[in-house]
């Protein structure tokens, strides 16, 4: 059971969120059927699937706000901003609602009462006619296309023995309402006296009126679990529908046992003229729930992806052992098996890395309903718009991510979107607007984050700096300059601290949550036109585009983003540098000899590489034995035993199972100027 | 101073002065020639008929019957003296042809007759000379007979030699191909014995060899064995981890892992007990491959040997059939030789033939040539001094025969090496 | 009276030492250890266990022992321990595994305090099976504490 409920509260938080995104959506598009009968789809799921697990007040209050969309959607209400703002309060209550640690708290208590209050009112208010309605949806439904249907007869008579099967004769019938409108008649005659009653023998039998646009081998095959057991007769009646003519029916309500032919007659007798439009709604609706029940996704459990991820990874390293085995023997027909295997391996690595992957959109509902928010509360008006939000990254660093962006999004609002006045008077839209646009580039995403807002004011900057005591007082700075200042700790240029942000942690603080991520930040403005943020994220953690090195025996893996360049080096020209400095290309680059540095034992060959690696704005060289080639890194933790070995960032598993080192070069030439700086102290 | 003193000096001067004046007379008139003799004498003879005649007249007649037997002597002393200065020459002369005519020709004519300047004297010389001549000629030819009787003998005691010689040679030549026929049979009997230990060592090392490789094969086998039981222990070791990994896993299950915990016990028994039995065929195994090992190392040290064996028979074999090949080439050469031999002896014999007639012939010649040899013989008691000529002479002709003999003897041995040269030539072109 | 508890032993030189069980995940062979620069001798490397990265401790060392030799019998337990409130796996790298015992309260004695050669909050009881002596330890403390040994005065 606690299983079901932990899945219910995972499905119940998507479509929560699903919710909110639709509701936000509808403050746009307030006449969007589509949008409306989404938000009524997700109450009703939420209803339901809430009173089975025991959360009845999320049953009960989703009731209520079903009970609204329904008039909604019946064109008996419209959508205004209030209802959007207690349906937006409602998605936050059910949030809090489904966290079983607050749910049952004074405040979560007292706003439920409060809302359900508000709902209850806004129920009873603004109720227009009904009939208004209908007409509208037959108007509607007339437009709809129209699809050819038929009338089936159906006799369905379960054997006496049939629950011994643990068949469910009744779920069979239900199942026949998923084909098309039914008009089903129990014939329960035969049920006998109490006395004589075996619970274990089935004594009803049933006569339906189908109508569907499937074919009789669709119907058949609802009965494929029962047709050993039924006496089952199936019979067309009709190219018409017959089910609303409610001649028919009643007619076939006062019988207790349809005779076909006489059905028949029955059916080609009558003529109806306004079943057509009868027709097309009906049909209409059937397509609807079509759409709604037709399973596109399947939810799997993050930790099933994990150890999904894991085995291909394996699957990855065990068929480079196999590639390498196979190189070995080169026997060609092994040859093109391996990369056969070989082939369908990377898509399969491809394929788990993408599922593994999830859309921005989810995080990007949390930032719409921020910008609405915080606009509000700052009193602008300020518009958000998305772009590439299906775009897909690893769930751990979208969530490492949803916390700066947040951040970022906030500094637009309040830092960089001006008051409507002022952008009147700068000649600007009155309107501001917050752009968010995500894509993919090579195996990293980029996302943007841009406002039309004020900039950053170069001026401000350095006098903010020299105030600070960070640079002298005759300096100036270039817009380079600035970029870096603003990463720099301790440095916020805000006049006024406000509740939101302003606390002087912004960038700095970023920047090393994004690293964190294994990417990076950069920033652009413009004073009075804007700001413009872009994140740099890998699409996963499990994977980074590495470069694998070697020391004597051993092999590394250095991320390649992080390397600026790599050159090949004499190593008796290195050992002659002063204070290991080497001029590299005219550039002066300090260096690290990594066979030192990690004592590895051996003599590095005359011939090695240098590998100028970006650190802190500057390239600091590291020397290896040689390089191996690009290698898809599959990154894997190396335990929390080694959790203060920083410099290392994982390990990944090599073709031939053996175990290479991941490099965090950031962390690694801290740690060893660190080292320097002790070593000179010392 | 009586008729004897006037007597005595006419006959004084008819010898000293009658005779010789008569003699240089005639000497003058006939010079050289009997006539002067006779004239001599008749002149002497008539000087002392005449004296004889003057003493007479004044002697009585009883005295001239006195004178009769005076003058018949006279007249004999002349005739005497005629006889000696005519027939007395032609006896001689007659009794040097009577000899010369009985084939032998050591004659001898008194000097007396010889140094007569008439005509009996010149005959005389011209005879003697011609004998001398004839002589000669004679002795050359016996020399030469006997030259040719003595290199004919020789030939043919050399031809006989020869035939002997052949003869033998044929014999041994009979006899060497009689042994040769025994070699080859031998080395014949040596291949077959050598191919036969040849095959055997051959067999022998083939099976050392498979026997070889069962020991190697065992060894691997028990190698195998413990590389498997290598296996077995590590599939021990690991069933031992996976019975602590079950465990630990039944641990994990709680009170309903209690069972599986059981089990996991008991299969980590059986690893035990596996790796105990895996210990044990290991440990068996190792001793029995250090006693294969052993075995392999013997029969490996043999195969070496069999192999030399091998290899030293397959030598023998091949040289005695070599052997054979040469002993067959000698054979075959040796019946060449053979063959040579016995045309060497048809040879000889015919040789020996042509000798025999030679002989036959130089007998008749020297026959002959005796008819006057054995005369001389006869003479020879007769007359010493005549012998002791002839034996000078016959030294003089022994040196000459034997210079002859000599050289006959040189062409012989010429020709002896002739044919000798041909036979080494033969035996060389064999 | 409590049931019987499930240990699992295993062997450090020639000391035989017990760990609760449930604090094992799994029991693997050694694989080849990649060693993690600039950490404490002890402290082995990672190694790839069916895709995961585990840390590799000498837990020979930790315990004052000579650095450890790999034999065939060398072992990792995987124990999944408490790090500043985080379950986390490492692997325990010891001479030989041990075996599952079940062992009832009673028959555990309180650790000696004198003479103790370990810490005394690292040994929280001995017992004894046939000859064998056998400490229990508080395996979270092997893996936590900086020293293992008493130091000895």
């Amino acid at each position: 059971m606690e299983n079901f409920i932990k899945k219910f509260i995972e499905e119940a938080t998507d479509l929560i969120n699903a919710l909110e995104e639709s509701v936000l959506s509808l403050e746009d598009r307030p006449e969007d059927k589509e949008l409306i009968n989404e938000v009524f789809r997700i109450m009703h799921s939420l209803k339901g699937s809430g009173a089975m697990f025991g959360f009845d007040k999320i049953s009960d209050f989703t009731h209520n706000m079903e009970n609204i969309y329904d008039e909604v959607r019946n064109s008996e209400k419209q959508i205004t901003k209030k209802l959007l703002d207690i349906t937006l309060h409602s998605v936050d209550h059910l949030r809090n609602l489904l966290n079983v640690n607050i749910a049952e708290s004074k405040e979560v208590v007292q706003k439920h009462e409060e809302l359900n209050r508000k709902i209850e009112e806004f129920l009873k208010s603004g109720r227009t006619e009904k009939q208004k309605t209908d007409t509208r949806i037959n108007q509607q439904t007339t437009i709809t296309s129209g699809e050819q249907f038929a009338s089936y007869y159906i006799f369905f008579e379960p054997n006496s023995d049939i629950f011994d099967n643990g068949a469910n004769p009744l779920y069979t019938v239900d199942d026949l309402y998923e084909l098309g409108e039914c008009k089903v008649f129990a014939r329960t005659e035969k049920i006998p006296h109490l006395g004589k009653y075996d619970y274990s023998t089935c004594y009803i039998y049933w006569e339906i009126i189908l109508q569907t646009s499937l074919d009789i081998y669709e119907i058949e095959d609802v009965f494929m679990f029962v047709e050993d057991d039924c006496k089952l007769k199936i019979q067309k009646i009709s190219d018409t529908k017959i089910i609303n003519n409610k001649n028919i029916i009643d007619a076939l309500s006062k019988e207790t046992k349809i005779d076909i032919s006489k059905l028949k007659s029955f059916v080609t007798d009558i003529v109806v003229d306004n079943i057509v439009d009868e027709e097309k709604k009906v049909s209409d609706k059937i397509k609807k729930f079509k759409q709604e029940s037709e399973i596109t996704s399947i939810r799997i459990a993050t930790e099933k992806i994990d150890q999904y991820i894991n085995l291909v990874s394996e699957l990855v390293s065990a068929h480079a052992s196999l590639k390498l085995f196979s190189t070995k023997i080169n026997n060609s027909e092994l040859n093109e098996i391996a990369e056969n295997i070989g082939n369908i391996t990377e898509e399969i690595r491809d394929n788990a890395f993408n599922i593994s992957l999830i859309p921005i959109e989810n995080t990007i509902v949390r930032f719409r309903r921020l910008v609405r928010d915080l606009s509000a509360g700052f009193g602008k008006n300020i518009e958000f718009v998305t772009e590439g939000t299906d775009t897909r990254i690893d769930k751990t660093l979208l969530q490492i991510i949803t916390e700066p962006l947040m951040h970022i999004i906030r500094n637009c609002v309040d830092h960089g979107i001006e008051k409507e006045n002022e952008r009147i008077a700068l000649g600007k839209p009155p309107k501001g607007k917050i752009f968010l646009r995500a894509y993919h580039s090579g195996s990293n995403v980029h996302i943007e984050v841009s406002d039309d807002g004020k900039g950053i004011d170069i001026n401000k900057v350095t006098k903010k700096a020299v105030e600070r005591g960070l640079i002298n007082f005759n300096v100036v700075l270039s817009k380079e300059d600035v970029k870096n200042m603003i990463f720099t700790p301790g440095f916020s240029t805000t006049d006024k601290v406000s509740d939101i942000s302003g606390r002087g942690v912004g960038m700095d603080i970023l920047k090393r949550k994004i690293a964190e991520a294994r990417g990076d930040i950069d920033i652009d403005f413009e004073k009075n036109k804007g700001t413009k943020i872009t994140l740099k994220i890998p699409i996963t953690l499990a994977m980074i585009d590495g470069l694998l090195v070697k020391i004597g025996e051993s092999l590394y893996i250095v991320q390649l983003m992080a390397i600026s360049k790599i050159t090949d080096i004499f190593y008796s020209e290195l050992k002659k540098t002063k204070k290991n400095v080497a001029v590299i290309d005219g550039e002066q680059i300090p260096f690290y000899f990594m066979r030192e540095e990690f004592e590895i034992s051996g003599e590095y060959p005359e011939e090695n590489k240098f590998l100028a690696i970006k650190y802190k704005n500057k390239n600091v060289g590291l020397v290896f034995d040689s390089v191996v080639g690009e290698y898809q890194t599959v990154l894997k933790s190396i335990g929390k035993l080694y959790k203060d070995h920083e410099m290392i960032a994982g390990a990944t598993i090599l073709g031939d199972g053996t175990v290479a080192l991941v490099l965090d070069t950031n962390k690694l030439i801290t740690k060893f100027s660190d080292k320097g700086q002790q070593r000179i102290r010392n | 101073m009586s008729d004897f003193l006037r007597y005595s000096i006419f006959i004084f001067s008819v010898l000293f002065i009658g005779i010789p004046m008569a003699y240089m007379i005639f000497k003058l008139l006939f010079k050289e020639s009997v006539l002067v003799k006779i004239g001599t004498v008749m002149t002497g003879v008539a000087a002392f008929v005449a004296v004889f005649v003057q003493l007479m007249n004044g002697v009585r007649l009883i005295h001239m019957i006195w004178g009769i037997p005076f003058a018949i002597s006279f007249v004999a002393v002349g005739v005497k003296i005629l006889q000696k200065i005519i027939i007395q020459p032609l006896e001689k002369i007659e009794d040097v042809l009577v000899i010369v005519s009985k084939g032998k020709n050591d004659i001898e004519i008194d000097n007396e007759l010889l140094e007569r300047k008439d005509e009996f004297g010149k005959i005389a010389n011209i005879f003697m000379e011609m004998n001398s001549i004839m002589v000669e000629i004679m002795n050359n030819v016996i020399k030469v007979s006997d030259a040719i009787s003595n290199s004919g003998d020789s030939l043919n005691s050399d031809s006989n030699r020869m035939s002997q010689l052949t003869k033998e040679q044929t014999t041994a030549v009979e006899k060497v191909l009689i042994s040769m026929k025994n070699i080859t049979a031998n080395i014949g009997q040596n291949t077959e014995i050598s191919k036969k230990t040849l095959k055997n060592a051959k067999k022998t090392a083939v099976k050392i060899e498979v026997n070889d490789k069962n020991v190697q094969k065992t060894v691997e086998a028990l190698r195998i064995i413990i590389k498997k039981v290598g296996i077995i222990s590590d599939i021990a070791f690991q069933t031992n981890i996976l019975s602590l990994n079950a465990a630990i896993e039944a641990s994990k299950a709680g009170k309903y892992g209690k069972g599986f915990n059981v089990v996991a016990n008991e299969i980590r028994k059986l690893a035990h007990k596996s790796k105990n039995a895996a210990n044990e065929i290991e440990k068996i195994s190792r001793t029995s491959i250090k006693i294969a090992e052993r075995t392999g190392r013997i029969s490996k040290q043999i195969v070496p040997d069999i192999k030399e064996t091998s290899n030293l028979t397959n030598v023998i074999y091949k040289s005695s059939i070599e052997q054979n090949n040469s002993a067959e080439q000698m054979n075959e050469s040796v019946r060449q030789l053979d063959n040579v031999t016995q045309k060497f002896t048809q040879a000889f014999q015919n040789i020996e033939i042509s000798a025999e007639e030679l002989k036959e012939l130089s007998n008749v010649l020297s026959t002959t040539v005796k008819y006057f040899r054995e005369e001389e013989e006869t003479n020879e008691t007769n007359e010493e001094q005549e012998e002791q000529q002839n034996k000078k002479e016959e030294n003089n002709e022994i040196n000459e025969t034997d210079d002859i003999e000599k050289d006959i003897k040189e062409k012989e041995n010429n020709e002896k090496n002739k044919t000798e040269k041909i036979i080494d030539d033969d035996f060389e072109t064999f | 009276m409590k049931e019987k508890q499930t240990y699992l032993t295993f062997v450090l030189g020639n000391e035989i030492f017990a760990a609760d069980i449930r604090k094992a995940t799994n029991i693997i062979e050694v694989l080849p250890i990649t060693k993690v620069p600039r950490s404490p001798e002890y402290m082995k490397g990672v190694i790839n266990v069916r895709g995961i990265v585990l840390p590799v401790i000498d837990t020979r060392m930790k315990f004052g022992m000579s650095p450890i030799k790999i034999t065939k019998n060398t072992v990792i337990i995987n124990f999944n321990i408490d790090i500043e409130g985080e379950q986390s796996d490492v692997g325990a790298l010891v001479d030989a595994p041990g075996t599952v015992i079940d062992i009832s309260d009673k028959d555990i004695s309180p650790p000696p305090h004198i003479g103790a050669k370990y810490k005394s909050e690292l040994v929280i009881g001995t017992f004894k099976i046939k000859d064998d002596f056998i400490m229990l330890l508080d395996i979270n403390k092997v893996f936590t504490l900086d020293e293992l040994l008493e130091i000895k005065i």
